[in-house]
This record gives C-alpha cells, structure tokens and sequence, in this order.
C-alpha cells in the first residue's frame, strides 16, 4: 500500500468519477506529515479545528465516551478516509479521534481544501459522496448492533473492512491488517471484550475467519458473508 | 495484566476457553463474566421458551477455578384447569 496522498486518490476514484485534472489538484495540495502513536488523539471532544487529515498508513477510529466511562467506538478509518471532513463544515467536532496503532496522517489545512474545491468543483461534488457514504455506514452499522447476533455483527466488521481496503489495495489475498485490540473490537460492537473474544473463537472455529495479533484472514468469504447478512451497496464503490 | 479464562456452559454444552483474555483485576473478570452471561442469555433465549442454564467459570492463569456465574431460565405456565388464558385455542385460531 501506498503511503502518501496516492491513497486518497485510490479511495475517492473508487468510491466515484475523479478526473486526472481533479486527481492532479489532490497531489498539489499542501500536506503536514505527522505520525500518531497507538492511543493517542489526533482530534478530541469539542476541539474546534481548522485542518482536516487524511489517513496514510495504520488505522484510526472515532469514539465517544459516556459519562460513566463506557465507551463506544463509533467507525474505524484505514488509509484513505478523511475522518474528520466534517469539521470543514462543522467546526467544533463531537467525537475523538484516536490512532488505533501507530499510523501515517497528512494534515490539510480547511483553507487549502477550501481554494482547491473553488478551482474544482466537481470535487465537492466527490466528498460530498464521501460524507454520504460515511453516513451509510452508520446507518448499516445501527442496524447491526440493534439487530443483529454477536456472531453476525462481528463477522459483517471484517467483511466490510475487507471490502473497504481492497479498492485502495489493502488486501493481500484474503490477508488484511486490523490493527484493533479485542477491547476495540468490542466496544466498536457493543459487547464485553469476553463476548467478543468467544465470538472470534467461535468464528474460527467454523474456519472463517481468523484474526490475531492485528491482522484478519477471511478462510471462507462465502459463509462469513452470509453469516453477517454483508451486502456491499451501502459502500456505493464504483456504482455511480 | 493477568490472563483469565471463561469457560462457558449452555445446558450439557461445555465451550472451554483455550485463549483467555488479558484483564486487570479479579473484579474486572467478573463484571465481564456477568456481561457475557447476559448478552449470550438476551441472544440465545427467545428461541422457543423452553429452560436454558448458562453458566461461565472464570479460570485464573493456573487454570484453577476463582469464579462462577450462571443465569437459569424457565418460562412456566399455568397448569391445565387453571383460569389463566394459558395455551388457549381461540376461535380466531386458523
């Protein structure tokens, strides 16, 4: 994979129609290369900002914490997503955002993307479908940890991490990097870190999936898809 | 951290627990073991009402046993000449 903003390109030309002429403004675009150690925040709670970042390498999440400490992780970003695009528009965000292991970003400055979408319309046109997108996945998301069994809800996550790092060639085979600690993984679903391990044990089990040490292999996408009931439109990958 | 294992048994099913989870403290274990117990039985039981007993050993790392939780669940209904509407067939049955 990649780790520069050719990343960035891969993920919006897949997700709709980018130009080389649109792709060429992307790369001129002025970055700030930073790196994130596990844990740590790259936007927090309230934070009013004034840059967005793209994801290089590694992974990010955003989370949002109760008051009585629980917390929720709400939607993981491998390379290529701009989690926090939204803080163009709306600048005081509401949710952290926190680097799962240790990972590349490049911060954009708001102004930047604001001078390159005034030369390049139809570029906002191409994240506005980005911030649709990311709005579908919540909304695939509710549906799973409201309905759907423990076994189901995990094995849809790794179906759709998957999904989402092959069209920015994440993938090496059926072998793909998730950085995420079984503690993420249960709060990403809703369940205790033990539920979550026994479901991964159970999944294994059934030779689907296998996940240790930061890195999935799907053994049966077959089954594993059916099991999480995974249907790839909400992803709108090259369907426009 | 130290490891802690959850055995889990539903009914005469036993699911040991080869890998074990990493967890700060003995409390913490059972706050997990409670939650896992609860989230397995909201899943599990709506099937077809009938008894299920789930229960979760919590193992430390010399797999020496140091806790046990366990939900029971029965579902009864009234018996036969009872004037609860238990089992009835009514007219607007198919």
């Amino acid at each position: 994979m990649t780790s520069d903003i050719e990343v960035l390109i891969a993920k919006l030309a897949a997700i709709g129609r980018l130009h080389p002429q649109q792709a060429e403004a992307i790369r001129n675009l002025p970055i700030q290369v930073a790196r994130i150690n596990r844990g740590h925040d790259v936007v927090m709670d309230g934070n009013i900002m004034t840059h967005s970042c793209v994801v290089l390498s590694g992974m990010l999440h955003r989370h949002k914490t109760m008051k009585d400490g629980n917390r929720q992780i709400l939607s993981f970003h491998p390379p290529g997503d701009i989690p926090d695009l939204q803080s163009l528009h709306l600048r005081k965000v509401d949710y952290t955002l926190s680097a799962t292991t240790q990972s590349v970003i490049g911060l954009i400055e708001h102004k930047a993307i604001r001078a390159m979408l005034r030369d390049q319309p139809a570029l906002t046109d191409l994240l506005w479908r980005d911030t649709l997108i990311d709005a579908a996945q919540f909304l695939t998301w509710m549906m799973l940890i409201g309905q759907a069994s423990a076994e189901a809800r995990m094995a849809h996550i790794f179906c759709e991490l998957y999904t989402r790092l092959k069209v920015v060639n994440g993938v090496s085979g059926n072998t793909f990097p998730f950085p995420a600690t079984q503690t993420d993984l249960a709060d990403a679903l809703g369940m205790s870190i033990v539920h979550a391990n026994r479901t991964l044990q159970a999944l294994r089990a059934e030779a689907m999936l296998s996940f240790a040490n930061g890195q999935a292999e799907i053994l049966d996408w077959a089954r594993l898809a059916s099991l999480a009931q995974f249907d790839s439109s909400y992803l709108h990958l090259s369907d426009e | 951290m130290p490891r802690f294992y959850f055995d889990l048994y539903d009914g005469a099913n036993f699911a040991p627990d080869p890998q074990g989870v990493d967890l700060p403290d003995i409390e913490t274990a059972k706050d997990e073991a409670t939650r896992t117990l609860s989230e397995i039985a909201a899943q599990e039981i709506p099937g077809d009402g009938a008894s299920r007993l789930f229960r979760i050993v919590i193992l430390d790392e010399t797999r020496s046993i140091i806790s046990e939780a366990r939900i029971d669940f029965r579902a009864t209904r009234p018996a036969p000449g009872n004037s609860a509407p238990a089992d009835s067939k009514d007219n607007h049955d198919e």
